[in-house]
């Protein structure tokens, strides 16, 4: 799995951009915590959450694709077709973060999420409990970066492969979430921008080894193994 | 009006009917949602006990999932497949994994099975036991049948399905439980736009004071800008009020010394020093309010039909349920099988959504419309308004406003001038017809006697008694006072006669068998009656106007309107031509009239609309009460009610064919409790989510012009108050 550092930098350098989303979930966190050391606590645990529930997400979209790939004969081909739908997802992803296209925002206007007033009340109440319960229920937040490396995981065909994928991307996103609970914005803006453009390439290029993976397996008939034909995923 | 018999306890938590009568005691919650909402939010604030519930819910979705991962775990292929288990280690790593199932799954079940028991419980000692009771056994069956299999040794275990239903119906009534108080909490929020302290002025100066201690006869002072916080009369100087949350008219209104206020008007300019002459608990907003509530409360026809159908569901639920279990146990599968499938059945048929598709669209569309100033007294008048095909308007005071001109007095010269007007205004003030209103305005200063009302003939006029005069004083029609043996040939009426051909209203007062004085008023037609007609006609609705008025003026205001108009017609020719015009089409007929002087007429015709009632919506013959005098508010009003009608029909087939299919599917075992549990939330919250849409539904259009011309003249004073009332809503509730 060459992806996995792309995969660490795309939730390190992506989370610039995750900090204008989720960042307000992180001072909610911070906001109740006395002292220094409990608000790294708080905030470690709260990240713990959401990794919690990456892993379990990336978990579920393994399974459902292991699912569909004993449903039809040839699991390679679904395997490799996953891994090209998930490189797309992420080239797509990339080229919002670029934006080549605009990105859609949802959520403007209308009757705010019903769901709204239970994340919110973990995130005030105080106690870790409370902070790793806020942390897996936001987890659940939809985030389009997120939803290509589900689809990475799933393109992987393996628990403990899909797994790591997502506890690396969790971890990615762990630094610059806990620094942003801990002392408010450390970037500015405009450079959050700027970070947020680099991890549009890490994003860019984990799409296309991804693609490439799933392009090359294909190329190979079936009964070959082909993860040794490929050059990328020895 | 169908009050009384018909009136349920509204749910302590979300405010809507629930299915317990009006007595029953101790908290009452219409679901299984509501009730853990009410455990939620009841202890206020974040306090302990509220946040416990949600804790467990948090803390049950990390035990399901990680059930849900040792599941995944267990089923999957690179894990355990092929042949995996001949190993060792692999062996172990298996059985442990099933053991963690256990574990993980053991406080979900009591955390959340707990408060499910407790309300199955609840509405078994209410005497109507409910898809609760089916749930609880279906999910005890379930686990326990886990437990024992894994004890056994046997594969077959479905830990996850036991906490992945629970989980499901607990987030998703809840979500439902949000999602209905939603309903109700914009209009709620208009009682928030009051106050909590006022200014009260007392002998020794001034003092703050609690709204709910203010008295009536209290003095308080307003400031400009501030919100008038109870009813009450000016006291000392005018000032320009906004009543749009009242009365829905955008107009600022000059208020006078003497002049009455509504609570939750807003006082534009001026400092306002008023007398309280209602309390909070009996003010305007407050009857508003409780207007929409006890309508709310009311149940339509089609409410009824699913009350029937939910003390059916139970047995019939049961039966297919079991008939599940039997169908996938003789199947081959084994019991587990026959569990799984039951206990889908019982997940996929709660009739949340069934239940919720007709009042969830009726309520929220009564109080959007509320909003707007459209009140409606009976959720079956928002389904025949849909239906609209004729409206029939009353002339005066609907198509012309109430404010006719006095533009000539005819007196009877033997009499002393004073004299008459003074009976005049002394019969005028005991009538409630606009003329003679009118009339008694225009001879405020006058005299009066005392007088007591012998008959009142609706349209036609009254009969009195007037201290100091010996005969019965008759004040109508012409055709009223002839009807009773008035000479009409005297003086007064002979000149008044010769002038009747002008397009002027006339009124007559006589005793003794002579006409003593004849008034002729001149009205004006609302300008809105042409937008109502035009857009009327874009909607192939057929208007008209039937009136009391002589056919002569009658086919001068035709003229005008270019519609149909009928005069010459008594009252009980009005509601002939009603009947008429029901007899003739298969949809609606909507009588239109001021409310008094038609009682007869609005309460005859499918749905009756009653006109500018202001802050009295308490006019009983009418089935809607437009707050304004906006005619072309009908139109907005049937385009809300036809948009509420569709959603209702999305709903009820939605809901309908969900059901059909899900307990289809689930009969044949192939669906899965966990997938039956959150498509029966996804399903309820898409029925709740698709009638809160009605709360958008746009601002009337005569509404948005008249607020912008508003918000012209009074940039001077503010501004604050160029907000309508939806966005002061907002805007309250953010501060």
């Amino acid at each position: 799995m060459m992806e996995l550092p792309l995969v660490f930098m795309a939730g390190a350098l992506g989370s610039a951009h995750c900090v204008g989303m989720c960042g307000g979930f992180a001072l909610m966190i911070g906001a109740n915590s006395a002292g220094a050391m409990y608000n790294l606590g708080r905030q470690l645990v709260y990240s713990l959450g959401r990794l919690f529930t990456y892993v379990f997400l990336g978990l579920v979209c393994v399974h459902a694709g292991q699912r569909l790939a004993a449903w039809s004969s040839s699991a390679i081909w679904i395997s490799a077709g996953l891994a090209i739908v998930a490189g797309c997802f992420l080239l797509f992803q990339a080229g919002s973060i670029f934006l080549i296209w605009p990105r859609r925002w949802t959520g403007s206007g209308g009757t705010p999420c019903l769901a709204g007033g239970f994340v919110g009340t973990f995130l005030r109440a105080p106690g870790l409990t409370n902070a790793f319960l806020a942390g897996i229920l936001t987890g659940f937040l939809p985030c389009g970066l997120l939803y290509g490396m589900l689809a990475l995981a799933a393109s992987t065909a393996s628990l403990s492969q899909g797994a790591l994928t997502m506890a690396v991307f969790a971890s990615g996103t762990m630094p610059l979430m806990v620094a942003t609970g801990l002392g408010g914005s450390l970037l500015g803006v405009s450079l959050r921008r700027r970070v947020y453009l680099v991890a549009g390439f890490c994003v860019l290029l984990a799409g296309v080894v991804s693609v490439a993976r799933g392009v090359t397996a294909l190329r190979h008939l079936p009964g070959e193994n082909p993860a040794a034909a490929c050059p990328l995923c020895r | 009006m169908t009050l009384g018999t018909d009136r349920h306890r509204p749910c302590d938590f979300c405010g809507l009917p629930t299915g317990f009568s009006a007595a029953a005691t101790g908290p009452v919650y219409c679901c299984y949602g509501c009730r853990f909402a009410a455990g939620v939010t009841g202890a206020q604030g974040e306090s302990g006990q509220s946040r416990w519930m949600l804790t467990r819910l948090g803390l049950a979705i990390f035990f399901t999932m990680n059930v849900m991962v040792f599941s995944m775990a267990l089923w999957s292929t690179d894990a355990f497949g092929q042949g995996a288990l001949a190993d060792p280690r692999s062996r172990v790593l298996w059985d442990l994994f099933r053991y963690l199932s256990l574990l993980f799954s053991l406080p979900v079940v009591f955390l959340l099975g707990g408060p499910l028991v407790e309300s199955a419980v609840a509405d078994l000692k209410q005497g109507r036991p409910g898809s609760d009771l089916l749930l609880v056994i279906g999910v005890l069956a379930s686990f326990g049948y886990s437990v024992s299999a894994l004890l056994g040794g046997s594969t077959h275990i479905y830990f996850e399905v036991a906490c992945g239903v629970l989980v499901a119906v607990t987030l998703g009534r809840w979500l439902e439980a949000i999602g209905k108080q939603r309903t109700v909490d914009s209009l709620k929020s208009l009682a928030k736009l009051l106050p909590d302290r006022v200014r009260v002025s007392t002998s020794d100066g001034e003092d703050w004071r609690d709204l709910n201690n203010v008295q009536p006869n209290d003095i308080l002072r307003v400031l400009a800008g501030e919100r008038i916080p109870l009813d009450g009369v000016v006291v000392e100087r005018p000032a320009f009020v906004d009543e749009q949350l009242i009365t829905g008219e955008s107009q600022p209104a000059l208020k006078r010394p003497g002049e009455a206020v509504h609570g939750g008007s807003l006082n534009l300019e001026g400092e306002l020093v008023l007398r309280v002459t209602a309390a909070a608990s009996e003010g305007t907003l407050r009857r508003l309010i409780s207007a929409v509530q006890s309508a709310a409360e009311t149940k339509g026809q089609s409410q009824r039909l699913a009350d029937i159908v939910s003390t059916w569901f139970l047995p019939v639920v049961g039966l297919l349920a079991l008939l599940a279990f039997y169908l996938n146990y003789q199947v081959g599968a084994g019991p587990q099988s026959g569990i799984l499938a039951a206990l889908a059945v019982v997940v996929i048929a709660c009739p949340c959504a069934l239940g919720l598709a007709t009042p969830m669209a009726l309520w929220t569309a009564m109080g959007r419309a509320a909003i707007s100033g459209v009140m409606f007294h009976d959720p079956e008048a928002l389904e025949k308004l849909s239906k609209t095909e004729t409206i029939l308007l009353d002339k005066t005071g609907t198509v012309t406003t109430g404010s006719a001109k006095l533009v000539r007095t005819l007196l009877e010269s033997s009499e002393p001038e004073d004299r008459v007007r003074s009976i005049a205004a002394s019969a005028a003030r005991s009538s409630k017809h606009i003329l003679a209103e009118r009339l008694a305005a225009e001879f405020a200063s006058q005299r009066s006697f005392p007088t007591t009302v012998i008959e009142h003939l609706p349209g036609r006029g009254i009969v009195c008694r007037v201290e100091g005069v010996p005969d019965d004083v008759l004040m109508g029609s012409r055709r009223f006072l002839e009807s009773r043996g008035v000479s009409m040939d005297g003086e007064v009426s002979a000149t008044s006669k010769a002038a009747e051909a002008e397009d002027l209203g006339w009124m007559y007062l006589a005793w003794g068998g002579q006409a003593r004085a004849a008034f002729a008023f001149e009205e004006t037609i609302r300008p809105q009656a042409h937008e109502l007609i035009r857009l009327a006609g874009e909607r192939r609705i057929a208007v008209r106007v039937i009136t009391g008025d002589r056919p002569a003026r009658a086919s001068k205001l035709s003229e005008l309107l270019g519609i149909d108009v009928e005069g010459g017609l008594l009252p009980d020719e009005k509601l002939a031509r009603i009947h008429e015009a029901r007899n003739r089409t298969r949809g609606s007929v909507v009588m239109v009239g001021d409310g008094i002087n038609d009682a007869p007429a609005l309460a005859a015709a499918d749905v009756g609309i009653a006109m500018g009632t202001g802050a009295d919506v308490s006019r009983e013959a009418a089935d809607i009460c437009l707050l304004s005098n906006d005619l072309a508010r009908i139109i907005w009003a049937i385009q809300l009610s036809q948009r509420a009608v569709r959603t209702i029909r999305y709903n009820l087939a939605w809901a309908f064919a969900y059901n059909v299919v899900g307990i289809g599917l689930a009969l044949t075992g192939l669906l899965n409790p966990i997938f039956a549990a959150f498509a029966m939330a996804a399903s309820g919250i898409l029925v709740i989510g698709n009638s809160l849409r009605l709360n958008n539904f746009p601002e009337p259009d005569s509404f948005a012009n008249t607020s912008a011309s508003l918000g012209d003249s009074s940039d001077a004073t503010g501004g604050t108050h160029k907000m309508n009332d939806r966005s002061l809503v907002a805007y309250w509730a953010a501060s």
